[in-house]
């Protein structure tokens, strides 16, 4: 679902959904900071009374001065109670207002943002990396982030609501004794204000983001005309002048319809503003008369006067503040889906494993090995109807992987080698067909044992930009008791020295190492202050080194030289048997002069396997993979 | 243009004030008309609370005598009617006016600046870009063009102008009533700015201080929720770890902003006193001078709005001015992005024919800004019109930077280009890139359809379509064509609604078809590293070597097994020319170039691979 799609946006329609989001939101504020919620509700009630208390000791204010006006000071002492109360009140409603709630908001805010934002980290890390793959589900994800501030955005636009109705409330109530016609007359001219409101608010909105398919293109053009890697192209082929004009028109387009919009909007909100100017003039002209017959005392007529005045603030304050929790209410939406998904590693995305429980520990050592069944892969589709999935990735796949055996796996760009990988390391679970490790199934091999089983270099690989210690030791965190202490990180996370720099110098890591300025502390990367920056190889050693760490039973190397000149190429070849040492490997190469040196050849074409055995073997057949060989070779011939 | 020295940016705040009136003079230059009349009507605006007061004080001295029955109630109407205009005219200036108005100027403001940026990127001198700092202010001088970011910043300006020149009017009508309130007002006045000067500094450097964890903690957040990072996080388990480490320092940070916030609290509670003191002592000395006949109730009753109102605007405006400065600190960087040299120069010597005269480097080196160790070394070597060269060397031996200069895309340190007999520094650039074709390994996939991005090689020839099917044919997008869809009219992304995405191998024909929309004399091709199956990587270099024909071709690569097919091979090590000759001059030289193609080789001999 992209956001050009109306099913977004339509969510902020319902006044059920704003029912149930404002009561999630209040339940997850009572779990994480319920004594500061109460303490802000409290305060918003005291902010909503502020402007009724006011008017009720102005009015006693002035009668009593007016009362001991010209008298010399006689009746003095019955106007200083109102003026400590006045004084008290103001200063004690903007004291609390900028000093004590803003303190007990950040506290909350930082509350759920820590509560929140690690619920949703840890659901984010538990999720299926399925899940990544597939824009529709992603989208969820990309959408939820940040749920504290979201959180803490829509309670605040509840309380601000609530504190507009208590203003708006009170201050009519101090109308009540004069006339209860004046009362009503006050709260229903706000009936059409907010309805307008919260209309426009819709109407614009919905407006907005019908465009943003268009806005998006726009950015998008905008992009390339600053950004850096469009740069050299941009002034070898000309192509500022076309792209800016194409630009500029996008924009001229849309700037024409939002103006539109704007004016339609403007020109809507003035009879309702103009009602109720004209209500409220109506209001004073009566307090007038009501004063000339005596029915106010003079103080009461400038208290009512400036309640008349406040209560055209406290109008558009509701107004407002109505609409902006209408805004959040779509936020607020994608934040409570995605904290509610099912927990159960998202079986919702894939068949569940029939009535198997992940108890059992990786088998050790190991006897038979690796094997593969008939194995169908097919990514979920994008809607995710209960067993649809799209095109199938593998078709039919079987292969076994006996202990300590090189495998290599060849074949063109989108023949499946990478998702077959992800399915031996655990990461996907079959379509069809199963995998087992001497006879155990996977889906019963508990988690942390089989993470720790197998590991893997991928063509694709992250770059943990830390120091460069914690870059290969993430593969294997914790493991070391460190004196390493530090603010930036908690004492029991930094690896074991020992066993980093070994695996460091095993996958040549320490050439790299050696000419940077702290060595293995040297931050690499661009997150922590000082980093050196590092070039595609050194980054594909870096994540070589991270997957020996572990000391995995099965290694899997997804193209681990992409990045690497031919001369590194070479080496890290060379290395690969030491490497190794004895160790299953499944080895994912383009180059089938690297793929030779492997026990045995699988052939990958169309998510099947067509052809398998050694180099030799396949060379002298004849086949897909002869034909390869040829190609490849005669480069070198 | 003076360059400007990007560190320094970094160490300091910038000067708000200064910042602010160059923002202004901007906004001014940007649009005359809306800005003057905006500035106009702030006045205005300004002074309607004033003017508010001043007829609330004639209706409270009238409603007086009203209800002792010495005036009509007639009388009070007027005043009534002109206290509502007064109030709907605030409204309307604030609401219905002054929005459509801020609407207007902020879309100028933001064409303009989205403009300037746009073109200061093309004019800028490419070495500029590969400048570590260079981004970080780009990228904060972009978050300037944000959609709400403009509006905001006027509505924050917008609110310290008026509430400034309430908080001045309304002291001055009440100064007229009696000098001596004006001590009230200047009491409540007081406290926020104080607190403001007390604590603007030590907020702004924590904030600095807390820059790296808080870069820390949002990177991993990126690791956890990423899809790039997804496979590493579940293979590696590190899910729980990372958490632990968000927690560690997520409590860090917030407890030292909320410390920092608590102790400021206090502070100010602390002011509020003088505010105390100031209310109190104007409010009682009002009273006491009516009590006295020195001021009428009417005026006691306004001068308590007065107070009301002085107190609420001074809050708001240090408030604001808190905002206002930080958002200054988005447009600072705005303006450094802007002042930024060196630009390149426009003019220049036109080269007629740049495929009939030979390419040299003198004595040539290049060092990126901010690096220390030279990329380029102290390279010499011609090439004939018409010959085939290609650069091989290890990773950052330094081919792409080389090439790269020989273009004029970077500025030589030290040497020189030259074409002919002319100093590339003194080339017409544009000329000479109208002339040339280069593919580079980063080139870009443009998220438009598949006859633009073909197209947009020879941008005056786009909308013609022959010339676009013909350039799609020699370079090998024609087969994609016919699959898609649209064809020609396929939008290649999936970024759009209704686009396809393309693999690495598709777009790299594409991209060589765009090179083929120019009839170029000079051809570049820097050779993908990007994982091409061999297949593809073996038809991209088939179809180049097509395009090349007789013209001048440079190829970038990696593979000696593509090199060979060149006429001469320049072999790069550490940005020095280690060799240059033939593939079998250089093979029996028994140097860099042969220990090389002897490593590729053997894995594609008749013995065993080594292992």
């Amino acid at each position: 679902m992209s956001r050009s799609d109306p099913e977004f946006w339509n969510r902020r329609a319902s006044a059920a959904a704003l029912w149930i989001n404002l009561r999630w939101t209040f339940v997850h504020i009572w779990a994480h900071g319920r004594a500061l919620a109460l303490g802000i509700v409290a305060v918003q009630i005291l902010l909503g009374i502020q402007p009724a208390l006011l008017i009720y000791i102005t009015q006693h204010l002035i009668d009593t001065v007016v009362a001991s006006a010209g008298a010399g000071g006689a009746g003095f002492e019955q106007t200083l109670p109102w003026l400590i109360a006045f004084g008290a009140v103001l200063l004690l409603t903007s004291d609390v207002q900028w000093k004590v709630r803003d303190t007990l908001h950040l506290r909350l805010e930082q509350n759920l943002e820590h509560a929140l934002g690690r619920r949703f980290l840890a659901k984010a890390s538990r999720l299926p990396p399925v899940f990544f793959e597939v824009s529709a589900f992603y989208d969820r994800l990309e959408r939820a982030k940040n749920p504290g501030r979201t959180v803490d955005r829509f309670f605040f636009a509840a309380m601000h609501t609530f504190q507009a109705g208590i203003r708006v409330i009170s201050i009519a109530a101090m109308f009540v004794p004069v006339s209860l016609w004046i009362s009503l007359t006050l709260l229903i001219v706000l009936v059409p204000q907010i309805r307008m409101s919260i209309e426009q608010s819709r109407r614009f909105m919905s407006f907005t983001y019908g465009q943003t398919e268009e806005m998006r293109r726009a950015g998008y053009v905008d992009r390339i005309l600053t950004g850096r890697g469009e740069q050299k192209e941009k002034r070898l082929f000309a192509l500022h002048q076309t792209l800016s004009q194409r630009w500029r028109a996008m924009r001229q387009a849309l700037r024409k319809q939002l103006w539109r919009q704007q004016q339609q909007q403007v020109r809507g909100c003035l009879p309702v503003t103009c009602l109720r100017f004209a209500v409220s003039a109506g209001i004073a002209v009566a307090l007038a008369y009501f004063l000339g017959d005596r029915l106010l005392t003079p103080g009461r007529f400038v208290a009512l006067f400036r309640g008349v005045d406040d209560m055209l603030g406290a109008g558009s304050s509701l107004g407002y503040h109505s609409m902006t929790l209408q805004n959040q209410n779509a936020e607020i939406s994608y934040v409570r889906e995605f904290l509610d998904l099912p927990e159960d590693d998202g079986a919702w995305l894939q068949r569940p494993p029939a009535d198997r429980e992940p108890t059992q520990p990786f088998p050790k050592p190991l006897r038979e090995g690796f094997a593969v069944e008939d194995v169908w892969f097919a990514y979920p589709a994008a809607e995710a109807t209960e067993g649809e999935n799209s095109r199938p990735v593998l078709r039919g796949v079987s292969l076994r992987l006996k202990p300590g055996e090189r495998v290599a796996l060849v074949g063109e760009n989108g023949a499946g080698k990478s998702t077959l990988a992800k399915l031996l390391l655990g990461l996907y679970q079959p379509t069809e067909g199963e995998i087992t490790v001497d006879g155990v199934h996977y889906s019963e091999i508990d988690r942390t044992s089989l993470a720790n089983a197998v590991s893997a270099a991928f063509q694709d690989f992250f770059n943990f930009e830390l120091t460069a210690s914690q870059s290969i030791g993430i593969g294997a965190l914790g493991s070391g008791d460190s004196d390493q202490e530090a603010d930036l990180w908690p004492a029991w996370l930094p690896p074991d020295p020992a066993v980093v720099e070994n695996a460091a110098q095993r996958a040549g890591v320490d050439a790299i190492t050696a000419r940077l300025p702290y060595g293995y502390d040297t931050p690499v990367g661009h997150v922590l202050d000082g980093g050196q920056g590092l070039s595609g190889g050194e980054w594909q050693r870096l994540a070589i080194a991270r997957a020996f760490i572990r000391q995995p039973e099965l290694l899997i190397l997804d193209e681990p030289t992409a990045a690497l000149d031919p001369m590194a190429e070479a080496e890290v070849y060379r290395q690969f048997g030491e490497l190794l040492a004895g160790r299953t490997a499944l080895l994912i190469s383009h180059r089938l002069g690297s793929a030779r040196m492997a026990d045995r050849i699988l052939v990958l074409k169309d998510g099947r396997i067509v052809e398998q055995g050694p180099h030799d073997d396949l060379v002298a057949k004849g086949g897909v993979y002869a034909a390869l060989w040829e190609e490849q070779a005669s480069w070198y011939q | 243009m003076v360059p400007v020295i990007l560190q320094d940016a970094k160490v300091t705040r910038p000067p708000t004030m200064r910042t602010l009136l160059r923002f202004l003079r901007w906004m001014i230059q940007t649009d005359p008309r809306h800005s003057i009349v905006l500035l106009v009507f702030q006045f205005a605006t300004g002074l309607l609370p004033a003017a508010s007061i001043w007829v609330m004080r004639a209706l409270f001295d009238r409603s007086l005598a009203v209800y002792e029955g010495n005036l009509p109630v007639e009388d009070m109407l007027v005043w009534i009617a002109l206290w509502a205009v007064l109030v709907l005219a605030q409204v309307m200036f604030r609401v219905e006016f002054f929005s459509l108005l801020v609407e207007r100027l902020k879309q100028e403001m933001e064409d303009r600046l989205l403009t300037q940026l746009q073109h200061k990127a093309s004019v800028l001198r490419l070495e500029t870009f590969e400048r570590a700092d260079f981004h970080d202010v780009l990228r904060r001088a972009q978050e300037a063009a944000t959609p709400s970011f403009l509006f905001i910043l006027i509505g924050e300006i917008h609110m310290i102008i008026t509430g400034t020149l309430t908080v001045v009017a309304v002291a001055l009508v009440v100064g007229l009533w009696n000098p001596l309130l004006l001590i009230a007002i200047a009491l409540v006045s007081v406290p926020p700015p104080l607190a403001r000067v007390l604590q603007e500094k030590n907020t702004f450097y924590l904030k600095r201080e807390q820059t790296q964890h808080e870069r820390l903690r949002a990177y991993l957040e990126r690791i956890l929720t990423e899809r790039a990072a997804a496979k590493e996080v579940r293979v590696f388990n590190l899910g729980a770890a990372l958490l632990g480490w968000w927690e560690h320092l997520y409590w860090q940070v917030a407890d030292q902003l909320f410390q920092q916030k608590r102790s400021q609290a206090s502070v100010n509670v602390l002011l509020s006193a003088f505010s105390l003191a100031g209310l109190a002592a104007g409010i009682g000395w009002s009273a006491w001078a009516v009590a006295h006949g020195g001021l009428s109730p009417g005026q006691f009753a306004a001068m308590m709005v007065a107070l009301q109102q002085v107190s609420t605007h001074v809050d708001s405006v240090f408030v604001r001015f808190g905002y206002l400065a930080n958002r200054l600190l988005y447009i600072a960087d705005l303006f450094t992005y802007l002042d930024l040299g060196p630009e390149e120069s426009k003019e220049g010597e036109l080269i007629d024919h740049v495929g009939e005269v030979p390419i040299a480097a003198a004595d040539l080196s290049f060092r990126y800004p901010q690096a220390e160790r030279l990329a380029i070394d102290g390279i010499s070597f011609t090439i004939q019109p018409g010959e085939r060269v290609a650069l091989v060397g290890a990773n950052g031996s330094g081919k792409t930077t080389l090439v790269k200069v020989l273009l004029g895309l970077f500025h030589p340190t030290q040497g020189k280009v030259l074409y002919g007999d002319v100093d590339l520094n003194r080339v017409d650039r544009n000329g000479l890139w109208d002339q040339s074709a280069a593919v580079f390994q980063d080139y870009t996939r443009f998220a438009f359809s598949l006859g633009e991005n073909i197209g947009l090689g020879r941008t005056e020839r786009m909308g013609d379509q022959a010339a676009v099917e013909r350039a799609a044919h020699q370079g090998g997008a024609a087969p994609i064509a016919e699959q898609l869809p649209g064809h020609y009219h396929t939008l290649l992304t999936k970024e759009f609604a209704g686009g396809t995405e393309l693999s690495g191998g598709e777009w790299q024909r594409v991209a060589i078809s765009r090179g083929f929309m120019r009839n170029a004399s000079l051809i570049v091709l820097d050779e993908p590293t990007a994982s091409l199956d061999p297949q593809a990587e073996a038809d991209v270099f088939r179809r180049f070597l097509a395009m090349s024909g007789e013209r001048t071709t440079i190829v970038v690569s990696h593979r000696l097994g593509s090199a060979r097919l060149c006429d001469r091979i320049l072999v790069l090590k550490e940005g020095r020319l280690l060799e240059n000759g033939t593939h079998g001059e250089l093979l029996s030289q028994g140097g860099e170039y042969a220990r090389l193609w002897a490593l590729q080789a053997q894995w594609y001999g008749e013995e065993e691979g080594t292992q």
